[in-house]
This record gives structure tokens, C-alpha cells and sequence, in this order.
């Protein structure tokens, strides 16, 4: 009888869980997937001369995509851009992550919390433009320069394609930073001590103890980093300015200078699926690592 | 205690009610008395959307056009700041039913665009009232095909805009952009903001070619790859050009000449030249929208933007000017800037209507050499 009441109470549960699920399922649904098709649909139209929509349906959109370097050319320089921006958050943001979840100094960690999350408190335009400022011919990186003595006149530093890495890093890094200390405050202290107990130096306990207990915030730092910086779209043209070979930079030229907006469509579609495939692909990488671990 | 708990509920709640009721017939019947006593016009409860750039465009739009509309009809003028392609990407979102917009503000570069949308109507000139002392050649780079759509308002001409301090001699032609003098200080706009095409046309031009002409493209892109290791920065908007040239990113930069006389006259060491193989128009007009509910107001609101005793005012706040031949303005202003009957003669026009659809590929050969 008692037993009967509780799965009658856990099923009820349920329901509620399930009815609690559906209004934000269909926010999902309307919000993201209705625009996805729609956008799914506006690839496949062809166009005129002066790229209106006309009816019918056409794969040319994506053969120009795929055929053509200048589109095609700017999904690898985007894929290239996001590979190595991913992989130098992942790197700047463990240490960071690190004191963040297991300092016993309050306050380092607010110190370091303030300084690592608090441009997230300003708009990427906000930030992008601060470093305009800062590597502009009159700016401070300049002047510095000039004034030791190391360069004679300013250098174009804003044309420099390193200029928009560093600040695609830095505007992405706090993400890699709150997805990595997450899974880094899990780890069991009793298991570094353990380690330690056992002989384990600190290199060997990171490499045979944090590093795989923190794949899981590997993983969602690398594939949120990855993802947004696949679409960076804002800060190179802000830092680097237009010529930067970008596909973000391309589908708004598309979509708002050539009017052309199927091509538009095509072309975030490839990025899209580029972007899931590698993100997968990691997803699958972290899997088996648990896997092995666990084996 | 239930019954008294709703009594009490239900006294504010009645008292809100009368309050409301009270407060929302004083307010209709100030509205009428307002609209009764003080709007000498026709336009009393309507609103117009105009679409129109922001900053000290879009106040001093509001300042000379928008203030005197609404003062005399009554009517309410809401402006949409933004920039062209987004007005006529709105546009075409809601092509088949009521526009996004009223009236929009169109450079030459969308327009051919936006006609063969279909999202901006035919304009009847015979309604605006002082049309006919609208400059000829300016009237005539708002039409397409042969058919008036856009009233011309503000014109300006993209020349060399240079800082003072850091050259020596003032360019004195487009050529000059790539004078390896400059090298390293350069600032070159991608194809897909007018200023870029607007310093190609120049540069074929001062060749004395036509950028319809694909030879004389051709040969001018030859030019454009000795810039390739020169160019500084890249601007894709007018005050990125603006900011290049006050941070010292740029010495040199194509760019409108009343943008850059604001600049000057604001203190900055900024110069301009006039190229001296002709500079290349600059032009904005405003356009009625198709299936426009407010056809009549927009009409008249053209009047106001028409009229030489409105436009100085606006001249006089962008450093622009614009499109009424019979204008007066302050002596500063004639003394740098160029206008009426004659003035546009020389100078070269982008001819969109054949380098609209070729501005893809235009702008990939750009990104060959600069990307």
C-alpha cells in the first residue's frame, strides 16, 4: 500500500516535471528551431541579378559556399581563428580557474574573480573598443614603444592579424574561466592528498588526477569558447577592421551590403554545421577520456 | 473575515478605478483642447516613422526639418536611427504589408536596391512644392531608369582627408593615397562601404577611366596592390575613417568633405583636398515608402525637407550642403564648402545601377589583396 502511494507520488512528480519542461521546450522550439528552418529554407531559394528572393529551390547558394575562396576561404580562416583562440583559453583560463575554486585566500579569489569576470559586466563592443584605443597609432602601446626608443614611428598594430587574436582571447576567456573553476571546485580534495600520500609529485598528480577529473569543464569550456568564436563577428571588425577574412564578417556583408540573403543563409548554415562537427567531435573526445579513465 | 478582507480589497481597488477613469477623461479632454487650440495643421494624433541616420545627422535632421512639422501640423515625427543597409533589409522583411518605415533616408549606393525591391514608391514631384529649385543634378542621381524616386537632400563630396600635423604636403589627388611617402599610415575602406568605391571611382576616374569599365577596374586594382603592404587600417563606416584619423591610425584616408571640415573646426589637425581630378558625390535622399499608410504626411513632410528655408539649418549642423539651389548660408560655410546651380557639374558619380551586382566580386578581389 505505502509502496504504491510512493510511485503514485514519484509519477506525479513526473508530470509536473514533464509540464514544467514544455512552456521552455517551446520557447526552444519558437525561438530557435522556426527561425532555424525558416533560415534552412531562405538557403535553398534562388535569386535575380539584383539578389532578389525569387520562388523555387536551388542548392547554387551552397555550390557558391563551397566553390568560391573568398566564402569558403573565410569558414577555414573562422575555423583557424576558433582553434587556436580555444586552445589559448583553455590554457590561460586552468590557472585562472584553478586559484578561483580552490584558493583559501577570499581575498585573491575576489581580486582575481573581479579582474578575470568583470569585463563580462561590459558589452563586447565596449571592450573591442577599448582596444582599439589601446593599439591605436596614438595609443598607449605605441607611445610606449616610441618612448623607449624601440620604434621610430607607430606601428600599424591595429592591422595586425595577432591584435584581433588577443582580443577575440581576451573577450572570450572569462566563459573558459566560469565552465573550467565549476569543474575544478568538484574535484574531492581527499583525492590530491591521496596522490600526494602515494609519492605523486604536482605534476604527476595534475596529469593523472585534475586533468582527468576536469574533462567534463574542459570539454564545455572548449566547445563554448569554440562556438562563439566561430561567429566572432563585432571585435575583429572593430579591432582589425574589414579585410579580416572572417565568415561572421562575410554573412553580414552578404546579408547587409549585397543583399544577397539565401547566400547569407548558406553560408551561416556551413558555418553551423562546421561548428557542431568539430564541437561533437570534442564532445566525443572528452567522452572516451572518461571512458578510459574509468576503464 | 473573508467578507470583510474583499470589502477592503474592493474600496482601493473601486477608488483606483475612479481615480483612472478620472484622470484618463482629463487627459482626453486636455489632448482635445491641445489639438483643438494649438495644431494649426491636419495632422493631430498622426505619427510619421522617417528612418535617418543618428548623431549630429539625425539632430540636426530633427532641429531643422522634424521641429517645424510638428510644430505646424501637429503631427509627431518618429525617428529611427540606423543606417541604410538596415532600413532597406527592414524593408524588404515587411515588403507586402505595412512598411517599417514612412519615409527612409537612402545613399546611391542601396537605391538600386530598394527600386527593384519594390519597397520605395515613385515620387510625384508635383507635390512637393518647391521642387523645381531642387538641383538638377542631384535630382537626377535619385532617379532610376528614368523615373524620379527619392528626393535629394544632403550632398557631399568624398575627397582626401589628411592630418595636418604628420604631412607635409597635402595630397592633391587620389594617386597621392599611394605616394609610398604614406606608406604604413594609410587608411583603406573595404568595397562594401561607399566611401571604398567611391575612392576606386575616383582613382579610374583621375585615369580617366569609368569603373563600369572592367579594363580600367582592372588597372586600378593594379593600383590598389601597391597600397597592399601600406594600408594601416581598414575603416567600414565614416567614424571609423573619423577615429582613424584622430588616434593617428591613418594619416590619409578617403573620406566626405563635411565630416572632415567638422572635424577641423573642431580643433582637430585635419585637412581636406579636393582631388584635383574630380571629387565623387556623395548624396543622400529621402524616399516615400511603398504601401505607405501615411502617403499624404510624408508628402508633406517632403515639403518641409524641400524648402530653402529649412535646409541652411540643417547645412549649418552637418556641414553639408544640400539640395535647394535658392539656400543661403553663413559665410564659413561658403567659404569651404561648395553648392548650388553648377557645383555638382564636376563631379563624378558611381553609376550603382552597374556596380551594385558586381560589388561581391569587386570586394573579393579587394579582399585578395588587403584580407
Amino acid at each position: 500500500m505505502a509502496a504504491t502511494r510512493t510511485g503514485s507520488r514519484s509519477r506525479s512528480r513526473d508530470l509536473r516535471g514533464h509540464v514544467a519542461a514544455i512552456v521552455p521546450t517551446a520557447f526552444v522550439v519558437v525561438a530557435f528551431l522556426l527561425p532555424l528552418i525558416g533560415l534552412l529554407l531562405l538557403s535553398l531559394r534562388p535569386t535575380d541579378t539584383m539578389n532578389n528572393v525569387l520562388p523555387g529551390f536551388t542548392g547554387a547558394q551552397y555550390a557558391e559556399v563551397f566553390g568560391t575562396s573568398y566564402l569558403w576561404g573565410s569558414v577555414v580562416e573562422s575555423l583557424w581563428l576558433a582553434v587556436r583562440v580555444s586552445l589559448t583559453c583553455l590554457v590561460l583560463a586552468f590557472p585562472l580557474a584553478w586559484y578561483l575554486a580552490r584558493s583559501t585566500s577570499s581575498v585573491g579569489k575576489s581580486l582575481v574573480f573581479v579582474i578575470t569576470l568583470s569585463p563580462l559586466l561590459t558589452s563586447e563592443v565596449v571592450r573591442s573598443f577599448g582596444w582599439r584605443v589601446v593599439m591605436s597609432g596614438e595609443g598607449p602601446v605605441n607611445v610606449t614603444l616610441q618612448a623607449l626608443g624601440l620604434v621610430d614611428e607607430s606601428l600599424p598594430l591595429l592591422r595586425s592579424p595577432w591584435t584581433v587574436f588577443l582580443a577575440v582571447v581576451h573577450v572570450l576567456l572569462p566563459f573558459a574561466v566560469l565552465a573550467l573553476s565549476a569543474s575544478l571546485g568538484a574535484i574531492d580534495n581527499r583525492l590530491l592528498q591521496a596522490s600526494a600520500d602515494l609519492g605523486a609529485g604536482a605534476l604527476r598528480t595534475f596529469r593523472s588526477v585534475v586533468l582527468p577529473l576536469a574533462t567534463p569543464g574542459i570539454v564545455a569550456a572548449a566547445v563554448i569558447v569554440f562556438s562563439l568564436s566561430m561567429g566572432v563577428y563585432v571585435t575583429p571588425l572593430l579591432v582589425g577592421g574589414a579585410n579580416q577574412s572572417l565568415a561572421g564578417l562575410r554573412i553580414q556583408t552578404e546579408a547587409m551590403v549585397a543583399f544577397d540573403q539565401p547566400r547569407a543563409a548558406a553560408l551561416s548554415f556551413v558555418l553551423l554545421a562546421v561548428t557542431l562537427a568539430v564541437c561533437g567531435l570534442v564532445g566525443l573526445a572528452g567522452r572516451l577520456a572518461e571512458r578510459g579513465r574509468r576503464a | 473575515m473573508t467578507s470583510r478582507s474583499t470589502r477592503r480589497t474592493t474600496r482601493p481597488l473601486t477608488r483606483t478605478l475612479a481615480v483612472t477613469t478620472a484622470l484618463t477623461l482629463t487627459g482626453a479632454l486636455a489632448a482635445c483642447s491641445a489639438g483643438g487650440d494649438d495644431a494649426s495643421g491636419d495632422g493631430s494624433g498622426e505619427t510619421l516613422k522617417v528612418a535617418v541616420y543618428a548623431g549630429s545627422w539625425g539632430e540636426s535632421f530633427a532641429k531643422a526639418f522634424v521641429e517645424p512639422f510638428e510644430e505646424e501640423t501637429g503631427a509627431t515625427v518618429e525617428l529611427v536611427p540606423g543606417g541604410p543597409a538596415d532600413w532597406l533589409t527592414a524593408l524588404r522583411s515587411t515588403k507586402g504589408g505595412t512598411p517599417a518605415y514612412d519615409v527612409v533616408a537612402f545613399t546611391p549606393n542601396v537605391i538600386p536596391s530598394a527600386v527593384s525591391a519594390g519597397v520605395v514608391a515613385e515620387l510625384d514631384t508635383a507635390q512637393i512644392e518647391q521642387f523645381d529649385q531642387l538641383n538638377e543634378v542631384l535630382a537626377e542621381q535619385s532617379n532610376v531608369g528614368g523615373t524620379q524616386y527619392g528626393l535629394p537632400l544632403t550632398v557631399g563630396s568624398t575627397g582626401i582627408a589628411y592630418r595636418t600635423d604628420k604631412v607635409d604636403e597635402p595630397p592633391t589627388d587620389w594617386s597621392d593615397l599611394l605616394d609610398p611617402a604614406y606608406c604604413g599610415h594609410v587608411a583603406v575602406s573595404p568595397l562594401t562601404f561607399n566611401t571604398g568605391v567611391e575612392f576606386l571611382a575616383g582613382l579610374i576616374n583621375e585615369a580617366g577611366g569609368s569603373i563600369t569599365d572592367p579594363d580600367d577596374v582592372d588597372a586600378a586594382f593594379e593600383q590598389l596592390e601597391t597600397l597592399k603592404d601600406c594600408a594601416s587600417t581598414f575603416p567600414a563606416d565614416g567614424t571609423s575613417v573619423e577615429t582613424a584619423l584622430s588616434n593617428g591610425d591613418a594619416w590619409v584616408a578617403a573620406h566626405w568633405d563635411g565630416r572632415a571640415f567638422v572635424q577641423q573646426n573642431a580643433g582637430e589637425p585635419i585637412g581636406f583636398a579636393y582631388p584635383a581630378s574630380g571629387s565623387v558625390g556623395a548624396l543622400t535622399s529621402l524616399f516615400v515608402t511603398e504601401g505607405t499608410e501615411q502617403e499624404e504626411l510624408a508628402y508633406t513632410f517632403l515639403d518641409y525637407v524641400a524648402s530653402s528655408e529649412y535646409q541652411p539649418v540643417f547645412s549649418e549642423g552637418t556641414w553639408y550642403a544640400a539640395s535647394n539651389d535658392q539656400n543661403e548660408y553663413p559665410a564659413q560655410f561658403d567659404g569651404q564648402i561648395t553648392s548650388g546651380q553648377g557645383a555638382y557639374d564636376d563631379f563624378v558619380w558611381v553609376d550603382y545601377e552597374t556596380i551594385t551586382p558586381q560589388l561581391p566580386d569587386l570586394q573579393a578581389r579587394w579582399q585578395e589583396i588587403f584580407g
